[in-house]
């Protein structure tokens, strides 16, 4: 936070607005927000990784991917008290994915609308603008969202496999020669000094591993808490 | 755009592989944007009614409540009685400091060529013009002005 204050210039600001939030928030309410709505920060820690990692794939640069991440928090909490649990309906997932796909599909739009205006302004000239002829001139957009954020999925798994401390190095690089890299387990091995079994029980280990996380990101998305697939929820109308 | 609602099948060996090669690097820190939320929430927070469209929310002062001002069709923000939201409270705001009017279904800031300049929250330097996304937070001299637009 100090980092960031003092980089982006607006450190003696932020130290205002937090004092006077503070005052504020501890003058109201600060946890009259309903049980039924869970706290947006832990909503961001669950999804954040994710989301960005989804609208980089989408071809987004990070800052885009940052604005998707931020008004996609903004537009779930804000319609999160709407959402209710109906078993058989379509999950929160797929509400989320529906969001975040629109928000892809507007910073898209968004960006290309930005350089029409800079080119009007930097151009100054009289006429129509380019920002008002061109306006409706989307760039393509992705439409295979559900396999771009299944592979987000992999990837945030994938990330956390290979960064788990507790997993020895030598084991990540084993499974990264024969499961990511495709190499035969006769070659790891021998790369390795470790028997042929050995490389296939860590592959099935870390895949396995692998799976685990991915079944419990996909149990932990199927609802805003974290409710498991059976109990579906119904998209706000 | 339809998502299925069935589970998550588990991955195969190549999808893995296929992965790994789009994998972009870990980011761990997503300080700036979980810092602009928290402010933005805690504006939000303070009302005791969220808005119900595009809106610029406010203080007049450190111990002034917060307001919030439609946009409608459009809104320039400055100390001189000639904008329309005008803000004597802001000695550091210029008489016409910044706008917000709709562009094509969006949100278009600009600065008013005003002496202190224009800032949004997470965007370096002073901007010209931004169009502007749900929750951005405007800083214009030493006033802070926190975007929402319900409609988003």
């Amino acid at each position: 936070m100090l980092a960031f204050a003092q980089l982006s210039g607006h450190y003696h600001r932020w130290c205002l607005l937090i004092m006077d939030l503070a005052t504020r928030l501890s003058l109201l309410e600060r946890l009259k927000r309903s049980s039924a709505n869970p706290d947006w920060q832990a909503f961001y820690d669950k999804y954040c990784a994710v989301i960005v990692s989804f609208a980089r794939k989408q071809g987004l640069d990070d800052h885009s991917a940052d604005d998707v991440l931020q008004e996609t928090v903004m537009v779930v909490m804000r319609k999160l008290p709407a959402f209710e649990y109906v078993p058989q309906q379509s999950c929160f997932r797929s509400w989320l994915l529906t969001i975040v796909a629109f928000k892809v599909r507007e910073s898209r739009r968004r960006s290309h609308m930005d350089r029409l205006i800079s080119m009007d302004a930097e151009s100054g000239e009289g006429g129509e603008p380019l920002h008002e002829r061109f306006a409706s001139e989307e760039p393509d957009a992705s439409e295979n969202v559900e396999q771009a954020w299944r592979t987000s999925l992999i990837e945030e798994a994938l990330q956390q496999v290979l960064g788990d401390p507790r997993t020895k190095p030598e084991t990540i690089e084993v499974f990264r020669a024969c499961a990511l890299e495709g190499r035969p387990v006769a070659e790891v091995a021998a790369r390795f000094g470790i028997k042929d079994n050995a490389v296939y029980q860590i592959k099935n280990r870390m895949m396995a591993r692998l799976n685990e996380i991915i079944a419990s990101m996909e149990k932990a998305q199927g609802s805003p808490d974290g409710a498991t697939n059976h109990e579906k929820a119904k998209v706000p109308s | 755009m339809n998502p299925s609602d069935t589970e998550f099948d588990p991955p195969c060996e190549s999808e893995v592989a296929a992965a790994s090669l789009t994998m972009a690097p870990a980011r761990q820190n997503f300080l700036p944007v979980r810092e602009r939320l928290a402010a933005a929430f805690a504006f939000l927070e303070s009302l005791p009614k969220p808005p119900t469209e595009a809106s610029l929310v406010f203080a007049r002062g450190r111990n002034a409540p917060f307001e919030v001002v439609p946009i409608g069709a459009g809104l320039a923000v400055g100390r001189g009685d000639e904008s329309s939201l005008c803000l004597p409270e802001g000695a550091s705001l210029s008489r016409r400091h910044f706008s917000v009017q709709p562009k094509s279904g969006m949100w278009l800031l600009e600065d008013l060529k005003s002496r202190n300049g224009t800032e949004v929250d997470g965007v370096p330097g002073r901007v010209g013009h931004r169009l502007l996304r749900d929750g951005d937070i405007i800083f214009a001299g030493e006033m802070m002005f926190l975007f929402v637009n319900p409609a988003a």
